[in-house]
């Protein structure tokens, strides 16, 4: 698809029929990418449908409609990175008979025992992780999601492996015991 | 961590798939979610106009709107060596938590209130409230407001119109139809400026700038501005109008001819807002993403950039000052030097979004909140108004009989203040910021701060209580509530499920119980006959039991054993005298019903304090021996005072309007004055 360049801007039909597919293709992907980096299932869809809502907003920005995708995880994981304010409110709210690292494991987390490694990945690495072995994307479109260099990517992604290989297997000898 | 252990990764590409793959992901019919769209974008275009501000070039008045994209924030120095520090030396408090826009002239200042519909002034120094003009409803009134011709200019979101204000009588003179939905407005070059937006006739260019004459109210020019139409700003100077939009260049306006001169590319893609702009000494100034552009106002280059800028991810207000160009940020305001704009000085202000100056005054707003900065000596300034401080909460009068000082949360960050809220200042040194102790000797205060953006990025940190030399305890990430030996010379906090201790100088940070195996301890309070108290609970079990133990963790003593879980020990000044948070069904969530209890040291003759059916916590102690308490309800989290036989129970704050309500708060010792940094 030829976008966005030569229409309109006022054109708003054409722009909601564009989001309304991109939507539908994308959005279960990216709410399970967002799961995974906030860890509940709701308030990775209020990112999400915040990440649509931005991309409604900024659609004259655009160059190309294939530059979407990448738009919509951008805004993914920043919208995760802004709940973080609210994470730490949480923390104190539900935590504070405990202290805060005994708190608030996610709810889906709880289900699964690599989403529970990579949640307790600072908010990069997770990033990192996820949109390199989840969303398969190349170390490079990693790094324009992120914002970040390719090198960064790389020596985050790698610091992630074997902070999540040391869980992991720290987990399954406890088990074994 | 064991860097030399690998993972497969086909492995872990394997298992991430196996484990998000199986959720169900619902889907909506597109009009529900087209409308669920549709909303986000006007609460995010109400938002941001009611959150930024827009130029008036009158007298010394002169602001930007600066937007910029999520940063890492850094701890700041909240003075600079020699100069006179700006200080909050008034406030009011407003309904609602939308930031007031404000505008100064005729010697006073005007505030809109979005949220109450209504257009405020104020006295230009106690921020007194000397008369109003309602122009809508509740969040749907005045988006914004400029002060020139002698008139109050007001754009109004409810009728769509300028209107024109008599500033003494605060009473409408004149409403001009726009014939679009308004964004912005300004006033310069004697004129009113004001952008509209998304008119039907006006499909190809949705944006476009209008004139205004100030006495007729004809709009006598009108020119199309490109961008989306979702933000705007709009800078006027001698001869020159700046305009920037969102996701488009900035545009330099003739103000005569109305024609573009000019178009500064700012390297701003995807900026959550219009990039910020000002006009002055010879130069245009513009934001990027991570920094302020100085532009030559001839060439159109760029001649300058500050230094990358770590600022606040919503639109962020700048005022060119005669002392350099100020940002607000969502914690501090910095100014930049105007020519080669290196930071030149950072004051912590949490929350901050607009700035107006008016000599020798400077005016934030932050959420619900106005306050006015100043650099003059203590003795020469406004006594800050006692019900309306920065910490947005309401203290009674006899407040100011109460020993101590308070720390209490504002925003991100905690306040210091007397008890009856005068002398209040932000301690912003890391952020966000909880769990704050102070040192016996009242001039150290020691925190839970946070040094990154990701979950559990947190330390433990030390700062004196006038803000200086904020410090990170070594080897104490992850740890959570500390608490002062009696003679300051130790910290005890929780540290991964066991108690640890650390000298106050960062040395010798030992465990004193390690949380091995299925033992949770946390919350410790160190009580002035050098015992600890804290918390021990079993993983998986949700009670937890009060235990008591010498710093070496000998002599350990059950206080409490019963069906009840218990929370937060904290020693009265004594330590004769235990205050817990007790649950009686186990159900250890605020919200819940929650009684804190007061007991001997060893756990006998224990009782309630508060009435059983409130959900109270955060027990803290008051130097002369009464118990200070939060309480959250339906309305709100406040403040509560009491004995410690359960007599003499009293609100002593009230929560801030329009929010949950006090978040944490702390009792300590008398000020003692500090030496600045």
């Amino acid at each position: 698809l030829k976008v966005v360049e030569g229409e309109q801007h006022g054109d708003r039909a054409r722009r909601d029929e564009h989001v309304a597919a991109l939507y539908y293709r994308h959005r279960p992907e990216l709410v399970r990418l967002a799961i995974g980096l906030v860890g509940d299932v709701g308030e990775a869809e209020e990112v999400v449908q915040d990440a649509f809502a931005g991309l409604l907003r900024r659609w004259s920005a655009l160059r190309e409609l294939e530059a979407a995708p990448a738009y919509l995880r951008t805004a993914v994981v920043n919208g995760a990175r802004a709940r973080w304010r609210r994470r730490a409110l949480r923390e104190r709210m539900i935590g504070f008979f405990r202290g805060p690292s005994e708190t608030s494991e996610p709810d889906i987390a709880e289900r699964s025992t690599v989403l529970t490694a990579i949640g307790r990945l600072p908010l990069r690495k997770r990033a990192c992780v996820l949109l390199r072995y989840y969303a398969d994307l190349s170390e490079a479109e990693t790094a324009a999601v992120l914002g970040v260099s390719v090198g960064t990517v790389k020596s985050q992604t790698a610091k992630a492996l074997a902070q999540l290989a040391g869980w992991l297997e720290a987990q399954q000898s406890g088990a074994k015991q | 961590m064991n860097s030399d252990i690998d993972i497969p990764v086909e492995d872990l590409r394997l298992q991430l798939h196996l484990a998000l793959d199986r959720i169900v992901v619902d889907d909506q019919p597109w009009p529900v979610v087209h409308a669920d769209l549709r909303r986000r974008l006007r609460e995010h275009r109400r938002r941001v106009l009611s959150a930024v501000a827009v130029v008036g070039a009158a007298a010394a008045v002169a602001s930007v709107i600066v937007a910029v994209q999520p940063a890492a924030r850094h701890s700041t120095s909240p003075v600079v060596p020699g100069t006179v520090p700006l200080r909050i030396v008034a406030s009011a408090q407003f309904r609602g938590t939308t930031p007031p826009r404000i505008a100064t002239g005729a010697g006073v200042v005007f505030a809109a209130l979005w949220d109450s519909g209504t257009v405020v002034r104020l006295d230009p120094v106690t921020l007194q409230q000397t008369g109003s003009v309602r122009v809508g409803s509740a969040q749907n009134g005045p988006l914004s407001v400029a002060y020139g011709a002698g008139s109050l200019w007001v754009l109004n979101f409810h009728d769509g119109r300028l209107w024109r204000i008599d500033p003494s009588a605060m009473r409408p003179t004149m409403k001009i139809k726009l014939g679009a939905e308004p964004s912005q407005l300004a006033f310069g070059d004697n004129a009113v400026w004001v952008t509209v937006c998304c008119d039907t006739t006006h499909t190809a260019n949705r944006q476009r700038l209008l004139r205004i004459n100030p006495t007729s109210g004809a709009i006598t020019g009108s020119i199309a501005m490109p961008g989306d139409g979702e933000t705007v700003n709009v800078a006027v100077g001698p001869q020159v109008l700046l305009v920037s939009s969102q996701n488009a260049p900035v545009s330099v306006v003739d103000p005569q001819t109305l024609t573009v001169q000019r178009r500064l590319h700012a390297p701003c893609d995807f900026c959550d807002g219009a990039p910020g702009i000002a006009v002055g000494e010879g130069s245009f100034y513009v934001t990027s993403a991570t920094s302020v552009l100085r532009y030559s106002d001839s060439t159109g280059k760029i001649i300058a950039e500050s230094p990358p800028f770590a600022v606040g991810s919503t639109a962020t207000p700048v005022v060119l000052a005669p002392d350099g160009l100020w940002l607000t940020s969502s914690d501090q305001l910095v100014r930049l030097a105007v020519t080669d704009l290196r930071v030149t000085d950072r004051v912590p202000l949490s929350a901050a979004t607009e700035v107006a100056l008016a000599e020798p005054s400077m005016y934030v707003s932050a959420p619900g909140r106005l306050v006015r900065l100043s650099r003059e000596a203590p003795s020469t300034t406004a006594t800050p108004t006692p019900t309306a401080d920065g910490a947005g909460i309401t203290a009674p009068t006899w407040a100011k009989e109460l020993a101590g000082e308070v720390a209490i949360k504002c925003g991100n960050s905690f306040c210091l203040m007397r008890p009856d809220g005068t002398g209040e200042r932000p301690l912003d040194a890391t952020f966000p910021e909880w769990d704050p102790a102070w040192s016996p000797d009242g001039r150290r205060i020691a925190f839970r701060g946070y040094y990154g953006t990701g979950d559990g990025e947190y330390a433990i940190y030390l700062v004196n209580s006038d803000g200086c030399h904020v410090t990170r305890l070594p080897g104490t990430d992850g740890f959570a509530t500390p608490t002062w030996s009696a003679d300051g010379s130790r910290l005890a906090f929780a540290a991964g499920g066991g108690i640890s201790v650390i000298n106050a100088s960062g040395r010798a940070l030992h465990p004193v119980t390690t949380g091995i195996g299925n033992q949770l301890d946390s919350a410790p309070s160190w009580s002035a006959t050098n015992r600890i108290a804290f918390v021990r609970a079993q993983r998986g079990d949700p009670r937890g039991e009060i235990y008591t133990m010498d710093p070496d963790g000998s002599h350990l003593a059950a206080i409490t054993a019963d069906s009840a879980s218990y929370a937060q020990p904290a020693w009265s000044p004594d330590g004769s005298t235990l205050a817990m948070v007790v649950s009686a069904n186990g159900n250890e969530r605020i919200g819940a019903p929650l009684t804190i209890d007061v007991a001997n040291a060893d756990g006998s003759h224990r009782h309630p304090v508060t009435p059983r059916t409130w959900s109270s916590f955060d027990p803290t102690w008051t130097p002369d021996g009464r118990l200070v308490f939060l309480a959250s309800k339906p309305a709100g989290t406040d403040a509560y005072l009491v004995n410690p036989n359960g007599s003499g129970l009293k609100r002593v704050y009230n929560g801030p309007a329009g929010q949950d309500g006090i978040e944490q708060i702390t009792w300590g010792p008398p000020r003692l004055d500090a030496a600045h940094c």
